[in-house]
């Protein structure tokens, strides 16, 4: 077996496209495509652009004689496999929608997948949805209640017989897929893009963020049911007719030197990953690996899709250095599954760019005050300028615009922001106002065009690259006999040393063990990380003024009673360093 | 305890630090509190150990040593 090519053969297009499947028209022109990697690193399977536009095609007759209306809802698992590039692009060809489903279960963790990707599936009407061999036995358990049309393995799909014709395939205004990025387990919320609002940012991404050109060859571990991973490694590829080769998230997660090989033998030039990547690569290296890999090919090291902590990139480029890696290849990125993926950009080869601010006065005031580094300073780093086809404003908590260099919510509008969530006009509407403006839920300042982001949607817990939402975990607590609705909280906090911790707090008239046991198992279960739970008295957790519980303000009585700092900043302990 | 018990008893001493003993039965998530990193760790011990790739999706409903021998005489086959 032989991957493709990095030169496609074809000159770049003008990306003007009607939508993906002319993308797919396109690209299927030339040699290049989509190679898979297995766990051990070897090339396990191989889909050139041409052979996917053909299975593609071949698999949407199929899904047409199923005689379903136009925009059916296909639910895909989202497994690093080819079998998901052919279903997202049948439905593309079928006009049906495509729905990546996650594809990552923790040990033990099967009824609570069963349950979550049931209430993605209820959430979108899917009408019918595919699993690799390995999941379908837990995608019969999610589908048992509902009724779809089809649900199984690629094979089943295959024996259905092929309609004569086939329908246009999806382009303009039309949908181009569903993404469950956003919004909490519990309640998920489907970005709706449209094949228009997607392509604006591919050619911005491709053209602007990654600045790609015909002997590009990508290199990617990220899971296609996140955006970055969809986005950025599927679609932009496919969008410049440019090689990827994949590794499984699971794989990285496992054996991270492994995306180092793969970038090192096939010269791969553009590879991005949350900063916890790059710091799980540095980790994990063993000293003998540094000098195994030749990474002066790699121009452009994307970093987004979490609070980016400095530190973990210095580690890497520290560690990789001896293996030809250029930190000036670092491209900072900000971005949401809202606008596709990415709404600004760090220019390409000048690596990560500090802002150093005054510590206290961001804290105390949100103005971003340049200062030295030293004991009192916070270092953030700018994420680039807002892409050009977003008109963008930093806002104080009653709407105003602020200026340069004060601390806001990042509002953003513009020609790829999403529809909408699918069939959720009252989240929609929380979101995305009148005019078209999309509250982030970020906060950040701006300097000029450019962004920083100081905190990500402010209630999500972030943990190795986790997206975990407080609400989810409150509502386990209170799952828990004997706890009341409304009586829980959760938030993270940074320990002593720098890491991450999530805390739920439930009030309890009886601080009895096997309480905090369940609810640490619970969130195990659930989300696979560990959490610290704390039981303290009934109605002793503050309460806004509408009798809700205040995160922020339990966080901070949480922070007080373990004397740790208590602002809430990162970098906790480079202050220590000092 | 069958061999393979046995032997992933062994493989979980070693790749994690555990506070007491480990029997088949013990619940290897709530029972010795294993976070996610440790168990990731320890599923790679075991898959070095047999020569074998375990995925994911046989682990979604193990919780104890005999579930795993299982899944791993799964992989085996």
């Amino acid at each position: 077996m032989v991957a493709t090519p990095t030169e496609s053969g074809l000159p770049l297009h003008n990306g003007n496209f009607e939508g993906l499947a002319d993308a797919l028209n396109y690209a299927a022109e030339g040699r290049s495509g989509y190679n898979f990697y297995d766990g051990s690193g070897r090339l396990e399977a191989v889909l050139p652009y041409v052979e996917l536009r053909a299975s593609a095609l071949s698999l949407a007759r199929r899904l047409s004689g199923l005689g379903l209306p136009r925009y059916s809802r296909v639910a895909i698992i989202a497994d690093t496999a080819s079998f998901f590039h052919r279903f997202f692009f049948a439905a593309q060809y079928a006009g049906f929608i495509p729905v990546p489903l996650p594809a990552a279960i923790q040990m033990g963790g099967g009824e609570a997948y069963v349950a979550q990707i049931r209430r993605m599936m209820k959430s979108c009407g899917a009408a019918v949805a595919v699993a690799p061999d390995g999941f379908v036995a837990l995608l019969n358990r999610a589908v048992e209640p509902l009724s779809l049309a089809l649900a199984g393995t690629a094979a089943d799909f295959d024996a259905l017989p092929e309609a004569e014709k086939l329908p246009e395939p999806l382009a303009g205004d039309e949908p181009a897929y569903l993404q469950y990025t956003s919004g909490s387990t519990r309640f998920p919320r489907g970005v709706e893009m449209s094949q228009q609002a997607l392509l604006t940012n591919l050619r911005e991404i491709a053209d602007i963020g990654g600045a790609l050109k015909e002997d590009d060859r990508l290199v990617s571990w990220l899971p296609f049911y996140h955006d970055m991973g969809l986005v950025g490694f599927v679609l932009v590829p496919l969008f410049r007719a440019l090689s990827v080769d994949y590794l499984s998230p699971r794989t990285f997660a496992m054996r991270p030197r492994l995306w180092l090989k793969l970038i090192s033998d096939n010269r791969g030039t553009a590879s991005s990953s949350p900063a916890s990547g790059y710091g799980l690569c540095a980790m994990r290296l063993r000293l003998a690996d540094q000098e195994k890999y030749d990474l002066s090919s790699w121009r452009r090291a994307g970093v987004g899709a979490e609070r980016i902590d400095p530190r973990l990139l210095e580690r890497f480029s520290q560690a990789l250095a001896p293996a030809g890696f250029d930190p000036k290849a670092f491209v900072a990125c900000y971005g949401m599954a809202e606008c596709g993926l990415a709404i600004s950009f760090a220019p390409v080869n000048r690596g990560i760019r500090i802002d150093t601010v005054d510590k206290e006065r961001i804290v105390t005031t949100g103005a971003a005050v340049p200062c030295d580094s030293g004991r009192e300073a916070l270092q953030l780093v700018d994420c680039g300028a807002v892409l050009p086809s977003y008109e963008f404003r930093i806002c104080d908590a009653s709407g105003h615009e602020v200026g340069d260099r004060q601390c806001g919510r990042i509002m953003v509008r513009g020609p790829s922001v999403m529809r909408g969530y699918y069939n959720d006009t009252e989240a929609t509407r929380e979101v995305l106002d009148k005019d078209g403006w999309l509250d982030t839920g970020d906060i950040g300042y701006r300097r000029g065009r450019n962004l920083v982001v100081t905190a990500r949607s402010k209630d999500v817990i972030i943990v190795n690259g986790r997206n975990i939402w407080p609400q989810d975990l409150e509502q386990l607590a209170e799952s828990c006999p004997g706890v009341r609705t409304g009586t829980t909280t959760a938030f993270e906090v940074t320990q002593p040393g720098g890491n991450p911790l999530v805390v739920v707090v439930v009030e309890s008239k009886h601080a009895r063990p096997e309480l905090s046991r369940d609810i640490r198992s619970l969130v195990r279960q659930h989300f696979g990380v560990p959490c610290h739970v704390d039981i303290v008295p009934p109605r002793t957790l503050p309460r806004t003024s509408s009798g809700k519980l205040s995160r922020t303000t339990a966080r901070a009585g949480f922070l007080a009673r373990t004397g740790w700092d208590a602002d809430g900043w990162p970098l906790p302990d480079q202050q220590a360093e000092a | 305890m069958d061999s393979i018990e046995q032997t992933l008893c062994d493989v979980l001493a070693r790749s994690v630090t555990l506070d007491g003993p480990v029997d088949a039965e013990t619940d290897l998530l709530d029972g010795l509190a294993l976070a996610s990193a440790q168990v990731m760790e320890f599923i790679m011990e075991v898959e070095d150990h047999f020569d074998i790739v375990i995925e994911q999706e046989a682990l979604a409903d193990v919780r104890t040593i005999r579930q795993l021998a299982v899944a791993v005489r799964g992989a085996l086959a």
